[in-house]
């Protein structure tokens, strides 16, 4: 059998796999809300991390970081830091995000800086700017996919009809089974996923230099200037180093498939677990990542797409049976993140924009229904944006988490009392001119003195945040009193024992 | 405490610190592998340490 077909006939089975978890999903699921946008909020530890960790890296990891490395270098082990960050994040801010979900029984993110801030104008511009930029993460993860199928099957299967595939699979399972499926399908990705990352690095790394350490001293022989910063092309500037570390940490938390995640935690407890453990799994795949990457740079130095090297190394020097597998575990990393967008996003459009000022107080399997054609249009969206414009996995995701970015300090304010919190006012100017410098920062100027737009952007916003909020009229005390009490009531006082009760007495 | 260990760590790993350690030890080598390779995971693990400390030292947030 050629060796094309076993490696494609493998993702295809792996295909098959997750599309049998989500017929299973759709059988155990009902037709309520909240089970199908929020799990119930059941979600025990096991799957929420391996969720997590599945949503978080997605193409991204398993294509773009091999893809960086092999262009800009040892710079990009500076993933180690957002990841880490994002275990911290969580910790801290995902603990309260996560409490006030469960205390006031929020679903999306919107939901909860409206309740606060008193304000349908905030609802509605952070459910846009939600939607607005994890949409480019939608097309990400359709590229990663196209880039799959084409290299896997040598360019039988087009990187269109590839991305096409597999996109109605993810959208099909989602829409069958709801959060349910995806978490069921993460569990699988997450652990695939990482196995492939590491066996595909390895397996690469022992049969063209004998192994790690001799691929790094023949990295050092042959391209020295991709073991130092700001490696070759000089990207890796203190600016950017900082930039990316917050739009890939702070960013990508605020974008709702991350933040809804918090919401369908079982306790505060398993938040704390999971912020203190996840970094375990997103910084060590980061590893191998630069093994693909710095020794592709090596053995094929010239390719066009360099977000292609691990696929391209694996179809030329590895088993066709290996190289399946692995594909199959790089379509989970994209696919998996793939769902959750699309969930998180069918969740803010119809929750936020649909029951709230299209169709209210309709059933909810009429929301279910709703929700599903908001994910047809949104893979036919992703769709597009993927087979008519290109770009670097690792900048289009970076891009993303600036967007998302502009939502900190209106979500700080709601999650951290002080002594005069932001108002609606100064949350909406901030992120207004926050948006409007990274167009600056980003199209008109790029990366201004080094530094990353996401850094410009967010300083901007805080301070116009800060400067209107002392202008302008506060929430009223009785909200501030609820929520912050909340908070303060959770954090310092009762913890989870105080919150159960608090919800029994409610 | 921890967010004391947490923050310093984390200057330890931003520039201008990583920018300076790259340019002082760019070139030496640890356990076969590049000085800079092996500091940043060096102090990844320490700040997952960090918070696994936390998250055993106490029960609230």
């Amino acid at each position: 059998m050629e060796s094309w077909v076993v490696a494609t006939g493998l993702v295809f089975l792996y295909i098959l796999v997750t599309i049998v978890l989500g017929v299973l999903a759709n059988r155990a699921m009902s037709l309520d809300l909240e089970d199908f946008l929020l799990y119930g909020r059941k979600a025990g530890f096991v799957v929420l991390y391996l969720t997590v960790v599945a949503t978080y890296h997605s193409a991204f990891a398993f294509l773009g970081s091999g893809g960086f490395f092999y262009r800009h270098g040892i710079g990009f082990w500076e993933a180690g830091t957002w990841t880490v960050l994002m275990g911290a994040i969580t910790y801290t801010l995902g603990v309260r995000i996560w409490a006030l979900g469960k205390r006031f029984g929020y679903i999306t993110p919107a939901d909860m800086l409206a309740d606060f801030y008193e304000s349908e104008a905030v609802r509605v511009v952070v459910a846009l700017v939600s939607v607005l930029f994890t949409i480019l993460y939608i097309q990400v993860q359709a590229q990663g996919l196209g880039y799959i199928i084409s290299v896997a099957s040598g360019d039988r299967i087009s990187f269109e009809v590839g991305t096409l595939i597999l996109m109605i699979v993810a959208g099909g399972y989602l829409m069958a089974g709801g959060l349910r499926a995806v978490y069921w399908t993460d569990v699988v990705q997450g652990v695939w996923m990482y196995v492939a990352v590491w066996a595909g690095a390895l397996v690469l790394t022992e049969r063209l230099f004998g192994g790690p350490l001799a691929l790094w001293r023949r990295v050092a022989a042959e391209r020295p200037d991709l073991l130092s910063l700001p490696g070759p092309e000089g990207f890796f500037t203190p600016g950017m180093w900082i930039g990316m570390t917050l739009a890939l940490s702070f960013g990508i938390v605020l974008q709702p498939h991350i933040m809804i995640r918090y919401y369908t935690a079982v306790s505060g407890r398993t938040i704390k677990w999971l912020g203190a453990t996840t970094p375990i799994f997103l910084m060590t795949l980061y590893i191998p990542a630069a093994m693909v990457g710095l020794g592709g740079a090596l053995v094929l130095p010239d390719l066009a797409i360099p977000d292609q090297i691990f696929p391209e190394l694996l179809v030329r020097y590895a088993p066709a049976w290996l190289t399946g597998l692995i594909l199959a575990g790089a379509t989970a990393a994209a696919m998996s993140t793939l769902d959750s967008i699309l969930h998180a996003n069918m969740t803010v459009l119809t929750r936020d924009v649909y029951q709230r000022y299209i169709a209210r107080d309709r059933s909810p399997k009429h929301y279910v229904w709703v929700g599903r054609g908001i994910v047809l249009g949104l893979l036919i969206i992703g769709y597009v944006l993927s087979v008519r414009t290109f770009g670097f996995l690792v900048t289009l995701v970076t891009l993303s988490g600036a967007g998302a970015l502009q939502l900190l300090p209106g979500t700080l304010g709601v999650c951290y009392p002080t002594r005069r919190p932001f108002t609606r006012s100064g949350v909406l100017a901030g992120v207004g001119v926050g948006l409007l410098v990274l167009y600056l920062t980003l199209v008109t100027y790029p990366n201004a003195m080094g530094v990353h737009g996401a850094v410009w952007s967010i300083g901007v916003n805080f301070a116009v945040c800060f400067l209107v909020s002392a202008f302008t009229r506060t929430p009223s005390q009785e909200t501030i009193v609820r929520i912050h009490g909340a908070i303060e009531d959770y954090v310092y006082g009762s913890g989870d024992e105080g919150l159960e009760r608090a919800l029994k007495e409610r | 405490m921890t967010t004391l260990a947490f923050l310093g760590l984390m200057a330890l790993v931003q520039p201008p610190i990583v920018f300076w350690v790259d340019t002082r030890f760019g070139s030496d080598w640890v356990w076969g592998m590049p000085f800079l390779y092996v500091y940043l995971g060096a102090v990844y693990f320490a700040l997952i340490g960090v918070l696994l400390w936390a998250v055993r030292g106490t029960g609230r947030a």
